[in-house]
């Protein structure tokens, strides 16, 4: 064998022995690369799973939300927060309530509240002086991997719908917004001290108006007006109270209160007392058969101190008013000087051009 | 045939040379795997799930090793701090007597095993009318490391229960402690056994009259409201009807052993599975509205973990999660 051809066996010899090595390496490699493919893809899907997964987390809306109170983007943060604007509350409006709350909106903490609703979700978020509620409803199935998302929607509290009562010539603002005959419902309904007519129709009726649209308690506000918030029914009472009655028709009010007194006491008839009276009343019902029995004997009966007050006017000439006094009875005989005092709410209207008294209620 | 046999040799060498390679990638993939996917999972695209990543391994006495390997210290500790319950220090006060609970409604049954299902998690409350018959059991009267602790159904045995849950921390080394020395106090029959007296800590148990008390509170202050069974853990859940409020994920999710007492004395004892397929745990946050569901007035976490079981009638009705089994634990909540 020459020198050349046994080179050339021991270089094929060596290339035999290396081949095994090469082609296990060469696989060895290849499931290196299948493994990192595998990992990058796992990752991948990792990536893709916790970005759902952070999406579906309720707080993740939310705190979109709270960064833009923090930052004052108040606009941004109405819009993201489901903040729809009406009549009676603006956007101006929610901003200054916003501020009003949080004050400057930093460090704002973030307190999940019990929800009843399975879907939805309830958070505060506490600010410097008080706390803004928000409710997070779930949104089935609308992430990948099944995750939900949440919509974020602020509430503002005793929001809704409002009912003012008011007389009917009183003028009333709501949010700064007049309320006209476009917010007035068909709803009758008769003051109080005049449900006692017989007949409906002569009654006199308030206004009664309907809101909606208010996120908060609205500011209602009528001139010379008396207003009560009653928060659980979310209803508003005014009352044209604040206005003080001509002196002849206060004189015919405390009149009546003390010819009604004397009735009582026996210093009087029921004819004088029938003079003043509207008879179709349930009112008059009651009194017309009243005997005083029990009212000691004596000689002489007064009204002293006499006061008049929360005048209030319904209509045009159909009014009321509180009568407060004390109702002195002597008697020579005995030294009897018996003091009662006396609080009644007297009411009158015009009927057939006439006042006429239709009810009285004992306070 | 000496050729030969060297060249058989060679092969089986190159046979397990080449498979140890093979093996090799593997595990080396599946470590590289690993500790990517805690990259993405502490820096990637949720936050929530760190936090809940990071919660759980920290109140894990094994996993606590991962988060410090792709997270700095004061990382860990701030996640921890911003996914919790607050404690707002709030102590249970007022004196209700609980005495004669079980003289009263005739309706409910004496205990009641119901289940619990969350989101995450699957467990159980056991509902025990009469609050005289829930008393603190202990290993020993005298607590030691190398005596060890007692497992529960053995501890249930010894005092003549029928049932039981774990109930305070001990000392538990790399999740691998003998359950022998408690942490905090631990007060059985108006006597305290383990835990200073001026040392606070966050406390559960019993007065007297059978009202629960929780918050935190040193040896002195609960001896002095007359506890006479107590054990230290937390956080507090539930504090005169209060429930506390939570940060972030409120905690992570772990098996988790609770105890709460409602207004009417009743006592609820909860035990949440975790770690596992069926239930992967709850978080704190989860036990409140757990426990405010059940109308609990005051509430207290209990040790949770591998050490999280309830025995009723001689039947573990929880999975445990430990591998080894139900754990020797030093102190118990027992029904009588």
């Amino acid at each position: 064998m020459s020198q050349t051809s046994k080179m050339q066996q021991e270089q094929t010899t060596a290339k035999k022995e290396k081949k095994p090595h090469s082609t296990f390496f060469k696989a060895a490699w290849t499931f290196v690369g299948v493994m990192v493919v595998l990992i990058i893809t796992v990752l991948l899907v990792l990536w893709n799973f916790l970005g759902n997964y952070e999406r579906s987390d309720p707080r993740y809306y939310l705190d979109q939300v709270v960064a833009l109170l923090e930052d004052q983007q108040y606009e941004e943060a109405a819009k993201r927060s489901g903040f729809e604007e009406t009549t009676f509350f603006t956007f101006e409006r929610f901003e200054s309530y916003v501020k009003e709350v949080l004050g400057d909106a930093t460090d704002l903490k973030v307190l999940e509240m019990k929800s009843t609703q399975e879907n939805e979700r309830h958070y505060r978020v506490v600010g410097k002086n008080g706390e803004i509620k928000f409710i997070l409803t779930e949104e089935p199935n609308t992430l990948g991997f099944g995750f939900s998302s949440y919509s974020v929607k602020i509430d503002l509290g005793s929001g809704g719908t409002w009912k003012i009562i008011a007389p009917q010539e009183v003028v009333i603002a709501v949010d700064d917004v007049m309320l006209d005959e476009s917010y007035r419902i068909d709803e009758k309904m008769i003051p109080t001290p005049f449900e006692t007519l017989k007949d409906d129709s002569i009654a006199p009726k308030l206004a009664v108006y309907e809101v909606s649209g208010l996120y908060t308690t609205p500011v209602v506000t009528a001139e010379n007006a008396e207003i009560v918030y009653d928060e659980k029914e979310n209803t508003v009472r005014i009352t044209d109270s604040l206005k003080t009655p001509e002196a002849s028709r206060e004189e015919m009010i405390v009149n009546a209160a003390k010819t009604y007194a004397a009735f009582i006491s026996g210093d009087a008839q029921m004819k004088d007392v029938s003079a003043l009276l509207y008879p179709e009343t349930a009112f008059y019902d009651s009194i017309k058969t009243y005997s005083s029995y029990w009212y000691i004997d004596h000689d002489s009966a007064e009204a002293e101190n006499v006061k008049l007050f929360n005048y209030t006017e319904y209509a045009e000439d159909v009014f009321s008013a509180e009568v407060t006094f004390d109702y002195r009875v002597k008697r020579a005989q005995g030294n009897i000087n018996q003091v009662y005092p006396t609080h009644y709410r007297l009411s009158f209207m015009n009927i057939d051009g006439e006042i006429k008294l239709v009810n009285i209620e004992v306070l | 045939m000496k050729i030969r046999s060297s060249t058989k040799k060679g092969s089986v060498k190159r046979v397990i040379g080449r498979t140890a390679i093979i093996l090799g990638i593997f595990l080396a993939s599946i470590l590289v795997l690993i500790y990517t996917a805690m990259l993405v999972i502490c820096y990637g695209p949720s936050p929530r799930a760190r936090d809940l990543f990071v919660n759980t391994c920290m109140e894990t006495s094994f996993l606590k090793y991962f988060p410090p390997l792709v997270m700095s210290s004061a990382q860990i500790e701030e996640i921890r701090e911003a996914n919790g319950i607050v404690d707002n220090g709030e102590v249970t006060v007022g004196q209700q007597d609980y005495t004669n609970v079980d003289n009263q409604d005739k309706s409910q049954p004496d205990i009641e095993i119901v289940d619990v299902v969350g989101a995450t998690y699957k467990g159980k409350m056991m509902i025990v009318k009469d609050p005289s018959r829930v008393v603190v059991g202990t290993s020993s009267d005298t607590f030691s490391a190398d005596k060890g602790g007692k497992k529960l159904d053995q501890m249930i045995a010894d005092e003549g229960a029928v049932g039981g849950v774990n109930a305070g921390g001990f000392v538990d080394d790399g999740g691998v402690g003998n359950g022998g020395m408690p942490i905090g106090l631990v007060i059985k029959n108006g006597k305290l056994l383990n835990g200073g007296l001026n040392t606070p800590f966050t406390v559960v148990g019993f007065d007297q009259k059978n009202m629960l008390h929780v918050g935190t509170m040193t040896g002195q202050q609960a001896m002095d409201k007359g506890l006479r069974d107590a054990v230290s853990f937390g956080p507090a859940l539930v504090v005169n009807g209060n429930p506390m409020e939570s940060s972030g994920t409120g905690g992570g999710l772990n098996p988790r052993t609770a105890i709460g007492q409602r207004e009417d004395g009743s006592v609820l004892i909860l035990v949440i599975d975790g770690r596992q397929p069926h239930s992967l745990g709850a978080t704190h946050k989860d036990l409140v509205d757990v426990m405010i569901d059940f109308e609990a007035v005051n509430a207290c976490n209990l040790d949770g973990g591998s050490s999280s079981m309830m025995y009723y009638e001689g039947e573990l009705k929880t999975v445990c999660s430990s591998l080894y089994g139900p754990r020797r634990i030093p102190t118990a909540i027992l029904v009588k």
